[in-house]
């Protein structure tokens, strides 16, 4: 096989890194049953489950470390049986019965317990190990229970016994509590290419843990799983959860009836609706430039591939393979943004996710002009792309930001193209395609724009055959003649109109510091801007009203000076997203990808793997020979705080031009320059402001 | 194959075509009626999508014709295409002479001309050579149903394109098939007569990319597949469809057949 292919391949679950505990916040507390989280099985999807449970009972009996107390079976006898005794175990564990409902946050429960609404505060006792659950249940009772209700179902107390009470809840019983939920897909996932749902399957290691200890097997699988949909998903969505807790289920299930369960769990996949909210997994498939392969061909080999591992660490690429009709066609598989809104790295099961694939090919030619014709010059008004271009690959990844912007820039789209969908009345809920990215030189506010544009293009390939990137040039629509400015606004912005006719393509229009084309009418009130100005600034606004009617156009724009721009346009933006310097951690993130690039074309030799901020974060810092120069590079990000994006990538260059200047260097040496030419840099600015001052 | 997508857009699409070729054929039948008038080809079989504007000119060639002379019309056509729009200052033959040979005369007058343009022109005629002899080969290699000339703009949203339709064409062995230059005589002939450069605007210098398609298998490696693309639907277009007479070839026939594109720019030049 291909083992050499995935570092990021789980091992088998004993060994899985951060078991050990150093990761609190997704390893589940030392004998968890591998069942644990999962709601007991339920009647209506899962009929042959009732056979199961005493099986299942005893893994939960063998993952506790003792006997089966009595209770354990009754709790994971199914529905039925349950409810009969919710009544009587009410007062006793009110929120129990809550594990019938499906366990995402919010969820209103559809029969409140007898006693247990008005409480605030809820004993769950657990008999084995006699320890006692502290639930915090705001106001609605175990229906408002919201994370806290994915404990793992421990056996309810049985009589007598586990009399001890616990002040605090302890938060390694709760490895679901909200700050790890999670995210469930954003409601218009479906609407996205028609996900490509996995088949049920059980990987080599997962069929040996059926074997072995439950206890420490299963860890893998419950770690939360990443964010998923456009826009890496997220919100208070409960639909996803469930998806997820019915698909656990059917698996849980089926591994303690054994293999026979696998083709009625398969057909019982396909007919429940509920499965294909289970999280999204976007796959980036870019095609070689010279492949001529069938879409459908392809997919179905990266599905085989992607079967092939179960377990994959956040963002992971695949550019070798085994197969030669991929490595013939596709240059590279990645899955992608899953890291968006979880920060670290996390462990995906992908059996869990549908997968959403997005084949793409980059269009290797570069910007063509759009020409307004006059009647004496030609004005090169635009710069015009056909995307996904290869001049854009790898521009998303290379932003970093500290705040959710780029989840939010897709989320954006996302809503926006759902209500477009919906035909939602715009007369009622407005929307204007209009985003404005402003913030201070150099942090990438143009090329978050670029790489946006080319990303939602490869995400949205199955709806537009390809997308179109107009770049303005703002300046060349001001003519010399008094008044013509006005009508060549509106001229570009009828070639606009005609690619947006173009129902195929998704047209972007990106105006670059946009302040030049709005500057705020009001100070011509004092005579300084002239009137042809104003009819220009007419000019935008109206147009930008006439494009918003269509589907499938997005206006994106940039400005360094917001407090210029006229207050009509801003009012018009719909995302107002500032764009800061980044901070230290983005700083470090930053710094590691220039390393990686340096290594990886050997000016950096021999290589050494560094550590990540969150891995230095989990050794607390301890300087070793593993982390010293990891913990230099946080140094030097450190320093380097209030320098912008564009800075930080030429430093690396500069660092090499002014104090090596030799073909390889080794990383303790380009840290060392890299440290002197940060001071350089702020030595620079400091003169150049007393300059100035 | 096109990409999977949503049923009902797929639908859209079609009723959309469908509804374009209805208004187009209405709209356009004057001018086809004109046209027909010399040639005794009926293109009502015609399934291309036509625009008001847009003009067609059928070639019946009476006889099956080889693939070599198939490359001849595509490469004959684009130079002629080219020098028509004004993008070559001379017919391309006469261009060749004149500068891959320069005679003491010409030198003198290169001389005179500023260095840097003379080799833009230099430049422009390898590309277009260059052009010219992969179209040879990617002919040998496959069918080519279909060629696109498009001028200015990008591939998707050209300023003017040609089409040249080849796909009903028969082809014959070499000692049956009718002779190149007779049949390029005949298409020629045809282009005068539709009168189809006359009416244009002096075109600006500007960039022409060429587009053809081929079998999916065929191995071609100098083009670049374009498998999403679509023939656009704006700009000035001229249909030249080449035809032997015999029944058309259904569309199915041609399901594998993807558009190529050529990886260079022609970039025009004027003296």
């Amino acid at each position: 096989m291909d083992g050499d292919q995935r570092p990021h391949m789980a091992p088998p679950a004993p060994t899985l890194p951060g078991v050990t505990g150093s990761s609190p916040h997704w390893g589940p507390p030392p004998g968890f049953s591998p069942c644990g989280p999962a709601p007991p099985p339920n009647k209506v999807t899962c009929p042959e489950s009732t056979g199961g449970s005493p099986e299942l009972g005893k893994v939960a009996g063998g993952a506790d470390g003792a006997a089966p107390p009595p209770g354990v079976l009754e709790s994971l006898t199914p529905v039925s049986s349950q409810s009969r005794h919710c009544g009587e175990r009410a007062e006793r564990t009110p929120a129990a019965p809550s594990r019938d409902a499906p366990p995402g946050p919010c969820l209103p429960h559809s029969a409140p317990l007898p006693g247990a609404a008005p409480a605030a505060l809820t004993v769950v006792r657990r008999s084995p190990l006699g320890l006692v659950l502290l639930v915090l249940l705001p106001h609605g009772g175990a229906a408002a229970a919201g994370g806290g209700l994915r404990r793992p179902p421990g056996p309810p107390a049985a009589p007598g016994r586990g009399k001890e009470k616990v002040a605090a809840p302890i938060p390694r019983k709760r490895p679901s509590s909200p700050p790890a939920c999670p995210p469930p897909p954003p409601p218009a996932r479906p609407l996205f290419s028609p996900p490509l749902g996995l088949p049920p399957r059980r990987g080599d290691w997962e069929r040996g843990r059926e074997g072995e200890s439950p206890g420490s097997a299963g860890r893998g699988p419950e770690v939360t799983p990443p964010p998923a949909g456009l826009g890496g998903g997220h919100g208070p969505s409960s639909s996803g959860s469930r998806g997820q807790a019915v698909w656990r289920q059917i698996r849980t299930a089926s591994e303690g009836l054994g293999g026979g369960m696998d083709e009625a769990v398969g057909d019982l996949k396909q007919a429940l609706p509920c499965v294909s909210e289970s999280p999204v997994i976007n796959v980036e498939v870019h095609l070689r430039c010279n492949s001529t392969a069938k879409r459908e061909d392809i997919k179905l080999s990266v599905v085989k591939l992607l079967n092939r591992h179960n377990i994959v660490f956040g963002d992971y690429t695949w550019t070798e393979f085994d197969d030669a009709f991929l490595s013939r066609n596709v240059q590279s598989v990645s899955i992608v943004d899953t890291e968006l809104k979880v920060k670290e790295r996390q462990p995906i099961d992908l059996s869990k996710c549908t997968l959403a694939l997005h084949v793409f090919q980059l269009n290797e030619e570069g910007p063509s002009s759009e020409n307004l014709e006059e009647e004496s010059e030609n004005i090169i008004a635009a710069n015009h792309w056909v995307l996904p271009a290869v001049e854009f690959h790898g521009l998303w990844e290379s932003l970093v930001y500290d705040v959710e912007v780029k989840s939010q820039l897709l989320d954006y789209v996302t809503t926006t193209l759902l209500f477009s969908d919906k035909n939602v009345d715009s007369n009622l809920i407005a929307w204007n395609r209009v985003v404005l990215l402003h913030g201070p030189p150099g942090t990438g506010k143009t090329s978050l724009c670029k790489a946006l544009a080319q990303k939602l293009t490869i995400r949205l390939s199955c709806r537009y055959q390809y997308g179109q990137l107009i770049e303005i040039n703002s300046h060349s629509l001001f003519s010399k003649w008094f008044s013509e400015s006005g009508k060549l606004v509106t001229k570009m912005f009828q070639k606009i109109q005609e690619l947006i006719d173009d129902k195929e393509a998704l047209v972007f229009v990106l105006i670059d510091e946009v302040e030049s084309l709005t500057a705020a009418r009001n100070a011509c009130r004092a005579g300084t801007e002239p009137s042809d100005a104003i009819r220009v600034v007419n000019a935008v606004l109206t147009q930008i009203d006439q494009i918003k009617r269509h589907s499938n156009v997005v206006i994106l724009t940039t400005s360094n000076i917001t407090e210029k721009i006229d207050m009509a346009f801003v009012d018009r933006a719909d995302i107002k997203q500032y764009i800061g310097p980044p901070s230290t951690a983005a700083i470090f993130k930053i710094y590691l990808s220039c390393l990686e690039e340096l290594m990886k074309c050997q000016i950096i030799y021999p290589r050494q793997q560094l550590l990540t901020l969150r891995e230095l974060e989990m050794i607390g810092f301890v300087e070793n020979n593993v982390s010293k120069l990891s913990l230099l590079l946080s140094e030097i990000s450190r320093k380097s705080e209030g320098l912008s994006g564009r800075v930080l990538r030429k430093l690396p260059f500069l660092a090499h031009a002014l104090y090596i200047q030799t073909p390889t260097v080794s990383v303790e040496g380009f840290l060392q320059a890299l440290s002197l030419v940060v001071d350089k840099q702020f030595e620079e600015r400091k003169k150049l402001s007393t300059c100035i001052g | 194959m096109a990409e999977p997508r949503p049923e009902v857009a797929a639908d859209d699409a079609q009723l959309s075509e469908l509804e374009g070729i209805e208004e187009s054929e209405e709209s356009c039948a004057p001018q086809r009626e004109q046209l027909e008038s010399t040639s005794t080809h009926d293109p009502s079989s015609n399934p291309e999508h036509l625009c008001p504007g847009d003009s067609l000119v059928p070639v019946v060639f009476p006889g099956p014709v080889n693939s070599e002379g198939c490359c001849r019309f595509a490469c004959e056509l684009l130079k002629h295409i080219m020098y028509q729009r004004q993008q070559l200052p001379l017919p391309y033959d006469q261009l060749t002479v004149f500068y891959s040979k320069p005679s003491p005369q010409a030198e003198d007058m290169m001389r005179k001309k500023a260095e840097r343009s003379y080799r833009k022109f230099q430049q422009a005629l390898l590309e277009l050579e260059g052009i010219l002899s992969h179209l040879e080969s990617l002919f040998a290699r496959t069918l080519v149903p279909r060629v696109l000339i498009l001028l200015g703009g990008s591939a998707l949203c050209p300023k003017e394109f040609y089409e040249l339709d080849l796909a009903r064409l028969a082809l014959g062995r070499m000692g049956q098939s009718l002779s190149t230059s007779a049949c390029l005589r005949r298409l020629f002939r045809a282009l005068f007569m539709a009168d189809a450069f006359s009416e244009l605007k002096a075109a600006p210098a500007m960039g022409t990319i060429v587009m053809a398609q081929g079998h999916r298998e065929c191995g071609e490696d100098w083009f670049r597949p374009k498998l999403n693309y679509q023939v656009p639907k704006r700009g000035h277009k001229l249909t030249v469809t080449l035809s032997c007479g015999g029944p058309p070839i259904p569309d199915s026939a041609w399901d594998d057949y993807i558009w190529f594109q050529a990886p260079v720019t022609l970039k025009g030049f004027r003296e």
